[in-house]
């Protein structure tokens, strides 16, 4: 049987939660008291385990039942344990009350008949409970509440969903507000907006908005309600009373849901009775069973009816969703069906990772995959940790290799190399949008540059975030502001904040509490207003004292999202505390479901980025596990990829057994290579990509080269310096450097337009001197974006300086000062002094006249070509301009682009697309890339022998030696080819061309 | 039959001079204590086997309206098919089998859906299925042939089915209903108010009941009376189902009706001369009626949303229709589209905005219209049809005021109503308040009223100097046209 995957669930609870968390325990420690207790203080039995498998003991959800108006009811839940496994045993229990007219039983739910006390008497496995019930308050009117049943009744059948009266512009002319979310409008829509057509209060039921759900009249939206359910009557009653509107003093303050956390469904357990307590801001609690909406996240596996019972439907996991008003909550369910072929099978163990694993795959009964062959690893795990191939010295020695410990000694030796650092840097980058688009190149080259350090020094993950988080100033001194820098709304922060470390999407909450998660808008703008204050500037990330962000709806300021320790401090200091703190109910979570995701291909939480109540793990003990542990090491993220590298569960053969689960590990995930890989992939099997681990000899190469040159130009220096000095000294005319308020502005060249860098209107005032032996008139040619103003010794220049494109100055013996001012938006502007023909540049000028020199030493080596040369190949080789995967900041190509690398627009991973299209198969059939590397590779092999070259090109590709098959096929192709140098670009390109080249086994 | 008690309506259908079988209400329970469905399906079960032929307007419409035109009428055609006329669904539908052999419901998709033993299949689908009854009736129409009795197979369903006959007003209203129509008797020592399934009639002075006329529609959304104060013309209906413009004799409670809609009529006015009614509503469109023998002259459905106002100019040369779509039409006398005036949707300019319109009317050629928006706007029919051009001079026509005046009426909601007497400008906004505003001064001159609940209805009375608005809570506020000052407000609840 095929299992679906569903979108998953999460059972953390929501970041609200976690601080509200002493609270509940509070609470709860106080529950007896009142009436309906959780299942912790349920009526409880125990009797002895006859085996196994035998019921334990049976709890009965609330032990007594308080009913204290006219349509008060409670649900009553009841659960068998088996095994220490709790099962729910509602639907076989048989309810009987004492007193009828006093409690009346739907189903398993306790209804007011009448004032007075009675009990319900709980028959299950031959065992009988009786839960006391009292009701009072049945005779006095209790009336509908607008806010707390009409509107969830209204969300509950679909009425208000996006794609019905709930989208913008609602459905023929009746528009209510998405999911309630907001009362005000549906106050009015319901009850005057369309004259009044709504609602008839003289005839309840002849109400538009009762006769349309129930298809009395033609409804476009089918049928939504029955008429004589329980919804359809509260929805009468509402009308029948006067259709009121009140608006309520309290609000929901959470809702308790029995059972919470998670459940296994087993036959002949296959379903789940939920009950569900909403308890309100004064502290009055309800059942809102009926009214809550409930939506499991694979139907097909367990599906939830609208009284919130669960029916398990096949085997795999799901979550159900429980939704009131704005609160959610949720329940993981693992449904078990038995397999009677099925039979566990021992299963080698390397960590504890593998244990998890394989009860979850035992649970699921499913067999795992065998473990892979010594060159699927070495590919797997070369891919998986350097984005690059092993190569085929690597190879070869590691297939020769007879130490049973070479796999873990691969692990950490590919964790020490820089290949890691630069390729784990480049996923971080991927998120963070290092790119052209939002920064400028040497901004996005530190901030990369950072990132790899970080990698490379294994910066502790808490430690990683909070820099970022909190980088203020420059990007040359704090190269992570431009985190900042890029995204500059506190909108946009707030939502890249979330998907990188909270892994949670929440911009829908932009606009609406989400309907399925916990992510209010309140939260969506109280983590904005954390960044309220950081504004990004001229390259700078400052600190404002001021700066808010107003709910939209509200209008109110709000607080930002955590508390800081004083009026002065950061308010991304105190966020970054709270994010990384151990017990963040995502922060740690979330990298670990990354790291995890990044190895074996696939999330336990997936999409990795979307964590959310719905969206369960696939193996929640596993998920559990490794956060734990990965705070446990001091967010080590080095030691849990060590960890997950090292576990059979990574080890295992990329074929899928029969029945296999992708979801649940079993075997490793076929997938195809990323474009950055693949790029480097061709380019070393071509042998057009030196080995990145030659790197290091190249660069030796090269600094010798330098010392050489150095030493020659430091003996030529002498001479230099007399010549250069003499012909300074012996200047009639010279400027000075320009200064913009005493900085030396160095960078501007004579004759060529200067930009300041880009913004509002601004005022720069800029001064230099001019140094002349006699009085004399000079040309200049100036050019202005804007206004300006010049001064020759204090006197300003008469006319309109930008009409005209010359001037004329006065000079006096000796030194001249000029004074140029400029106004305006994005300055720029250009300098000539026609008669100044030295040659030489102000600064160096100034320098040997000055004898000063260090300047004049620096000028002299820049000014050499070969020198230049030579650091510009280092450069290139420091860099590794050439490798794809090694630049956290890689070209975009048209190559890397058709093979899924993200522009880095989004937060989201979903940006690099892993999908294969025909583009891909029409760039490797035909490209110009893939083709011209190889044919420019085919030289190098064809020189070697047959036997040799099959070898090279084997272990290269594929890191193993070709099979007989394939050495003899292609030693008789080589044989009958006419062109040898063709036929092995033929040979070449074809092993690129296979699946075994493309995807990562 | 009789194990149900019948007060009301004498005749055993809700339809006049029809047959006995329809399910067209079924569910409705009043406070009255009778069940008309109980009566219905009384009736259906104590049929012998049919002796006549199975009538299709009177058996088969209403079982088709009321459980497959939802999902396959006018709005939604799921499957690619239509019910909501006959001609309609006999077309097939996206499966290509036929709908309707005559003679042979077993070839028949229409019968054979409802029979299918498959859910997935069944029709209604997710719904309860169709009961024993109406599924033999099906099967027997169209063994018998299939035929038609209906007169316009084209003409939809829920119409075919005629003027209905209304149930009695409720002796006393048990909640208010909101006044959404009111109208004084010429002279204005009296004020017809629409009440549920009457109009009631209270002294003006006193604010005391003085008779009710009943078997009226259940809603009353439009009333105009003649000048010589003798007959009412009535808009009404039943939200979602029905409509109904007709003319009622106050010194007898008579009524004519003139026509029947599928929704609500939302507006009937006469012609200057009383000679022609005009009248729209939720279904979006605008008919007109000769008023001596209510023959209808034409029919025009070229609004996309609801017609809130029909206005006829002095001379009859024009009639306009207001719609929630945002748009004024003007017909020429004839029924012929003459122009659209779109100043109530501007995307540019001073006089921007995208707004439903509730009001329009006449002064000479002149017409003033009004609803969302800030202003009331005076055009030409003439120069709005000199102004409206092809898409080609779109962008130079934005930026065009063109030569409608904007008069500013300062009220911060909607305008529900707009009435103009003797050059003087009346509008009611969805607040409650009414301005008055000069048409030759532009000049405002005075507000009546408080901003509070919702306020629907609006008349002024001019030889007696009153003006009346109607709310949502059911109250009527009766002022005095020359001060200003409150005179009376009464809940119109008997």
């Amino acid at each position: 049987m095929r299992i679906k995957f569903l979108h998953c669930i999460n059972t953390q609870p929501s970041p609200t939660l976690l601080r509200r968390g002493r609270v509940a325990r509070r609470e709860e420690r106080t529950k007896s008291r009142v009436g309906s207790g959780l299942l912790g203080s349920g009526i409880l039995l125990a009797f002895a385990a006859t085996s196994a498998q035998a019921q334990e003991r049976i709890v009965v959800t609330p032990p007594s039942v308080a009913l204290t108006s006219a349509r008060d009811a409670r649900q009553v839940v009841v659960t068998g344990f088996f095994g220490g496994q709790p099962r729910d045993l509602t639907e076989k229990a048989v309810f009987t009350s004492s007193n009828p007219k006093i409690a009346k039983l739907v189903g398993s739910r306790v209804a007011v008949a009448g004032d007075g006390k009675a009990s319900v008497t709980v028959k299950v496995a031959g065992k009988v409970f009786t839960v006391p019930v009292s009701v009072s308050g049945a005779k006095k009117a209790d009336p509908v509440r607008f806010a707390f049943e009409t509107v969830p009744i209204l969300t509950k059948q679909g009425c208000a969903s996006g794609s019905c009266h709930g989208s913008p512009h609602g459905k023929g002319g009746f528009s209510l507000s998405l999911f309630g979310y907001e009362p005000k409008i549906d106050r009015i829509a319901l009850t005057r907006d369309g004259f009044s057509r709504r609602v008839n209060t003289m005839e309840p039921a002849e109400s538009l908005m009762l006769k349309k759900p129930t298809l009395a009249i033609p409804h476009v939206g089918g049928k939504r309600l029955r008429v004589g359910d329980t919804r359809y009557t509260t929805l009468n009653q509402w009308i029948a009373e006067g259709a009121e509107v009140g608006v309520p003093s309290a609000s929901v303050a959470k809702i308790e849901v029995t059972p919470g956390g998670r459940r296994v469904l087993e036959a002949p357990y296959k379903n789940q009775q939920l009950s569900v307590i909403a308890e309100l801001t004064d502290g009055t609690k309800r059942d809102v069973t009926a009214l809550a909406t409930y939506e499991s996240s694979h139907p097909s596996v367990a599906s939830v009816d609208a009284d919130g019972k669960i029916t398990g439907k096949s085997r795999g996991f799901a979550a159900v969703s429980v939704r009131y008003l704005d609160k959610v909550q949720a329940l993981d369910l693992t449904v078990v069906e038995p397999r009677p072929s099925f039979v566990w099978k021992p299963q080698p163990e390397k960590n504890a990772i593998d244990g998890l694993v394989n009860s979850r795959l035992k649970q699921l009964q499913c067999l795992p995959a065998a473990t892979c062959s010594d060159s699927e690893f070495l590919r797997r795990v070369s891919l998986d940790l350097t984005g690059m191939l092993p190569g085929a010295a690597a190879s070869k020695a590691f297939l020769a290799d007879k130490s049973p410990e070479k796999r873990a000694k691969l692990i950490d030796s590919l964790l020490a190399s820089e290949e890691f650092a630069r390729f784990w840097a480049l996923k971080k980058a991927d998120l963070m949008r290092v790119s052209p688009k939002h920064l400028t190149t040497d901004q996005a080259g530190r901030f990369s540059r950072w990132l790899v350090e970080a990698t490379r020094t294994n910066l502790p993950y808490d430690k990683l975030a909070d820099a970022i988080i909190t980088a203020t100033g420059s990007t040359e001194q704090s190269p992570a502001a431009s985190y900042f820098l890029a995204i500059k709304t506190p909108e946009e922060r707030t939502e890249l904040t979330a998907q990188v470390f909270l892994g949670s999407r929440i911009e829908c909450a932009k606009c609406h509490n989400h309907p399925f998660e916990n992510w209010t808008m309140r939260d969506y703008y109280k983590i904005a207003a954390v960044f309220a204050r950081t504004e990004a500037k001229k390259g700078q990330v400052t600190l404002a004292t001021k700066g808010e962000v107003k709910h939209p709806t509200t209008g109110e300021n709000m607080e930002p999202w955590s508390k800081t320790a004083s009026s002065t401090e950061d308010r991304r200091t105190a966020f970054a505390r709270w994010l990384t703190t151990p017990q963040n109910p995502f922060f740690a979570r979330v990298e670990a479901n990354r790291i995890w995701a990044e190895l074996t291909g696939r999330g336990i939480v997936e999409p990795v980025d979307d964590f959310r109540v719905s969206n369960p793990p696939s193996n929640p003990a596993l998920l559990d596990w490794l956060t734990q542990e990965f705070v446990k090491s001091g967010f080590d993220r080095k030691k849990l990829i060590r960890l997950i590298c090292q576990s059979q569960t990574y080890q295992r053969v990329a074929v899928a057994p029969k029945a296999a689960d992708e979801a649940l590990f079993s075997h490793a995930k076929v997938r195809l290579l990323t474009a950055e890989q693949l790029q480097d992939a061709i380019g070393a099997t071509a042998g057009m990509l030196a080995s990145a681990t030659t790197l290091p000899t190249q660069l030796a190469a090269l600094d010798s080269q330098l010392t050489q040159r150095a030493a020659t130009l430091e003996a030529e220096y002498p001479s230099w310096l007399a010549t250069q000095t003499r012909l300074a000294k012996a200047l009639p005319l010279w400027q000075s450097t320009w200064r913009d308020s005493e900085k030396p502005l160095t960078d501007i060249t004579e004759g060529q337009e200067y930009r300041f860098e880009e913004g509002e209107r601004q005022t720069r005032t800029l001064t230099r001197t001019i140094h002349s032996d006699v009085a004399r008139t000079v040309t200049i040619a100036l050019k202005f974006s804007d206004q300006a103003t010049l001064k020759v010794n204090g006197a300003a220049l008469p006319g309109n300086l930008k009409r005209t494109p010359t001037h004329m100055l006065n000079l006096q013996p000796g030194e001249n000062t000029i004074e140029l001012r400029m106004t305006g938006d994005n300055l720029t502007f250009t300098w000539k002094l026609a008669d100044d023909t030295s040659g030489l540049s102000s600064p160096l000028i100034e320098a040997l006249r000055a004898e000063n020199t260090a300047p004049v030493h620096d000028f002299y080596l820049a000014n050499d070509a070969k020198r230049t040369q030579l650091l510009g190949q280092r450069a290139t080789l420091d860099d590794r301009v050439a490798y794809a995967t090694q630049r956290p900041w890689p070209e975009q190509t048209a190559f890397t682009k058709t093979f899924g690398q993200p522009a880095r627009e989004t937060a989201c991973t979903c940006e690099r697309r892993q999908t294969p299209t025909l583009l891909q198969a029409l760039e490797l059939l035909n490209g110009r890339t893939s083709y011209e590397t190889v044919a420019a590779g085919a030289a190098r092999y064809a020189a070697f022998s047959d036997t040799l070259l099959l070898d090279e090109l084997y272990l290269t590709a594929l890191a193993r030696f070709p099979t007989e098959k394939e050495r003899t096929v292609a030693i008789a192709f080589l044989k009958n080819a006419p062109e040898r140098t063709a036929a092995v670009t033929d040979l070449l390109w074809t092993v690129v061309n296979t699946q075994e080249f493309l995807f990562q086994k | 039959m009789k194990k149900i008690a019948r007060t009301h309506p004498p005749a055993p259908s809700l339809y006049e001079g029809r047959g006995e079988l329809t399910l067209l209400a079924a569910g409705r329970v009043t406070k009255r204590g009778t069940s008309v469905a109980g009566w219905v399906l009384g009736g259906l079960l104590a049929l012998p086997a049919h002796a006549q032929p199975v009538s299709f307007s009177k058996e088969i419409a209403p079982i088709i309206q009321r459980r497959c035109a939802g999902c396959h009428g006018e709005r939604t055609n799921l499957g690619e098919w239509r019910a909501h006329t006959f001609a309609a669904l006999l077309k097939p539908g996206a499966s290509g089998a036929a709908m309707v052999v005559p003679g042979k419901p077993e070839a028949s998709e229409l019968y054979k859906r409802i029979v299918h033993k498959d859910p997935d299949l069944r029709m209604p689908k997710s719904d309860d299925a169709l009961n024993t009854q109406q599924v033999a009736a099906v099967k027997r129409w169209i063994t018998e042939g299939a035929k038609f009795d209906g007169g316009n197979k084209a003409a939809l369903l829920k119409i075919l089915l005629g003027p209905r006959v209304h149930p009695a007003a409720p002796a006393r209203y048990r909640t208010p209903v909101p006044v959404l129509a009111l109208a004084f008797v010429p002279g204005g020592k009296q004020i017809a108010v629409g009440g549920y399934n009457e109009i009631t009639l209270w002294d003006t002075e006193t604010g005391k009941l003085v008779r009710r006329i009943g078997g009226l529609p259940q809603r009353i959304q439009s009333l105009q009376a003649s000048k010589d104060g003798k007959t009412l013309l009535v808009g009404g209906g039943i939200p979602g189902e029905y409509g109904e413009v007709a003319l009622v004799e106050l010194a007898t409670g008579k009524r004519r009706v003139l026509d029947t809609f599928g929704d609500l009529v939302l507006t009937a006015r006469f012609n200057t001369d009383e000679t022609r009614v005009a009248a729209g509503g939720a279904e979006a469109s605008v008919r007109c009626y000769e008023a001596k023998n209510g023959e209808r002259l034409w029919s025009m459905s070229v609004h996309a949303d609801w017609v809130t106002s029909v206005s006829f100019s002095g001379d009859g040369k024009y009639v306009a229709s207001a719609s929630r779509d945002h748009t004024v039409k003007v017909y020429e006398a004839d029924g012929t589209l003459y122009t659209t005036y779109g100043g109530h949707n501007r995307q540019i300019g001073q006089y921007k905005g995208q707004d439903p319109v509730y009001g329009v009317c006449f002064t000479g050629n002149t017409a003033l219209s009004v609803g969302g928006g800030k202003w009331v706007q005076q055009w030409e029919p003439e120069k709005a049809k000199a102004e409206s051009g092809d898409a080609g001079d779109m962008e130079e026509r934005f930026f065009k005021q063109g030569h409608a005046q904007f008069l500013a009426h300062n009220c911060e909601k909607e305008i529900y109503q707009l009435c103009l007497k003797e050059g003087q400008v009346f509008t009611l906004a969805s607040d409650g308040i009414v301005k008055q505003l000069e048409l030759a001064s532009q000049k405002e001159i005075r507000s009546f009223g408080q901003s509070g609940d919702f306020a629907f209805s609006l008349d002024t009375e001019m030889t007696a100097q009153k003006l009346a608005v109607g709310s949502f809570d059911g109250t009527v506020r009766v002022f005095e046209l020359r001060n200003g000052q409150q005179k009376l407000a009464f809940a119109a609840r008997p």
